[in-house]
């Protein structure tokens, strides 16, 4: 372990990315403690915190908004959400949509597609609880075949694409009226997502 | 000056105004509570079990071949019946768009490029990306790159609303 009050800023900056691999680690290890669960339970309970683990602390305070469960059938594996299907439907489709494509295998396309990756689902279930609930109304999930993962939204006026790859998006947001909003693969930030959330409501819903 | 083995040059050029149709081979690939088509529907993929032949185009079709085979029961289930191929009996697809070659080629005419291919097949057309002055992408494009990711929505967006799903499907 390092001492990080013993560090200079420059130095700090050298070990983030190490700190980095830990919390992956860390996540991948919680990932494989649920697996087994599953297996010795008839119906686990998952939160929505873990379904979608946060790739960093901001994206961790965003999801206290919206509490619902993530439960799974033992017997057909089939996800069962309860909780706030009635008051936000779009997060609980999203999330129920997640579910589903984490249970994808291999080839899942016939043409040799591989696994969608583990952090890229996680990190599409937090960028889509930052957005609201009326924008995300115009959104789904996609996979894709190299194990990332694609949100796209359509909306009245313009669209949006996002593509998660291990634990960076790459985006694009344009629309008719607002100038274009891009960016490659940059980390996920609450202040990011609040913007394009923002920009979409103001511009392109109606 | 980029030159593909694949395409027939030789072939009367695809005209303009042609409704072509691309075939979703996925479910996957289309989400009818909101009407979107995945980017990924005109991606390049890499196929064969070690992964090594890289595709070079996205495969189409003529529309008009659709409506010669629309007679046919299984016209909606079997991609042979819209190719007219029999060797393609198997392959199977779960829904298709159609869009105008003009269009799809104004969704970004620097890289989008659709040409007749080589085969005894004359109505296959392929959609190809190119990539510089002198090659086309092969499979998996890479979609960190913004003017790609852009280009791929919007090809998906083309067909959206054109979108015809297999009865079996449904």
């Amino acid at each position: 372990m390092v001492a990080l009050e013993n560090l200079i800023d420059e130095e700090v900056y050298d070990v983030l990315p190490s700190l980095d691999d830990v919390l992956n680690d860390i996540k991948e290890t919680i990932t494989a403690a649920v697996r087994v669960l599953k297996k010795g339970v008839s119906v686990l309970l998952i939160s929505l915190m873990l379904g979608s683990m946060p790739m960093n602390a901001q994206a961790s305070l965003s999801m206290t908004k919206n509490q619902y469960e993530i439960m799974v059938d033992n017997k057909s594996n089939n996800p069962i959400i309860v909780g706030a299907e009635e008051a936000c439907p779009n997060h609980f489709r999203i999330h129920k949509r997640i579910v589903e494509l984490r249970g994808l295998e291999e080839n899942w396309d016939g043409y040799g597609a591989l696994k969608l990756s583990d952090n890229a689902l996680s990190l599409t279930g937090s960028f889509a609880d930052m957005l609201s609930e009326e924008v995300l109304g115009h959104c789904s999930v996609f996979p894709a075949a190299n194990s990332d993962v694609y949100l796209q939204g359509r909306f009245a006026k313009g669209s949006l694409i996002a593509t998660f790859s291990g634990g960076n998006l790459t985006y694009v947001l344009k629309g008719e009226t607002i100038e274009k909003y891009s960016a490659t693969r940059v980390p996920l930030y609450t202040e990011t997502v609040q913007k394009l959330n923002e920009v979409i409501v103001g511009n392109l819903l109606v | 000056m980029r030159n593909c083995k694949e395409i027939d040059y030789k072939a009367e050029p695809i005209k303009k105004g042609d409704l072509l149709i691309r075939l979703l081979c996925s479910p996957l690939y289309y989400d009818k509570t909101t009407h979107i088509v995945s980017a990924e529907a005109f991606n390049l993929r890499m196929m064969g079990k070690d992964k090594t032949v890289k595709e070079q185009y996205a495969s189409l079709g003529h529309k008009e071949n659709l409506e010669k085979e629309g007679k046919c029961e299984g016209f909606l289930q079997i991609g042979y019946h819209v190719w007219d191929d029999k060797e393609w009996e198997e392959n199977e697809y779960s829904a298709f768009g159609i869009f105008r070659c003009e269009d799809a080629c104004k969704v970004n005419p620097n890289c989008v490029e659709i040409h007749p291919l080589l085969g005894d097949n004359k109505g296959h057309v392929g959609l190809f990306y190119a990539k510089d002055e002198n090659e086309y992408y092969k499979g998996p494009l890479p979609t960190n790159d913004v003017e790609i990711l852009e280009m791929l929505n919007d090809l998906s967006a083309l067909i959206a609303d054109t979108i015809t799903q297999a009865p079996e499907r449904i």
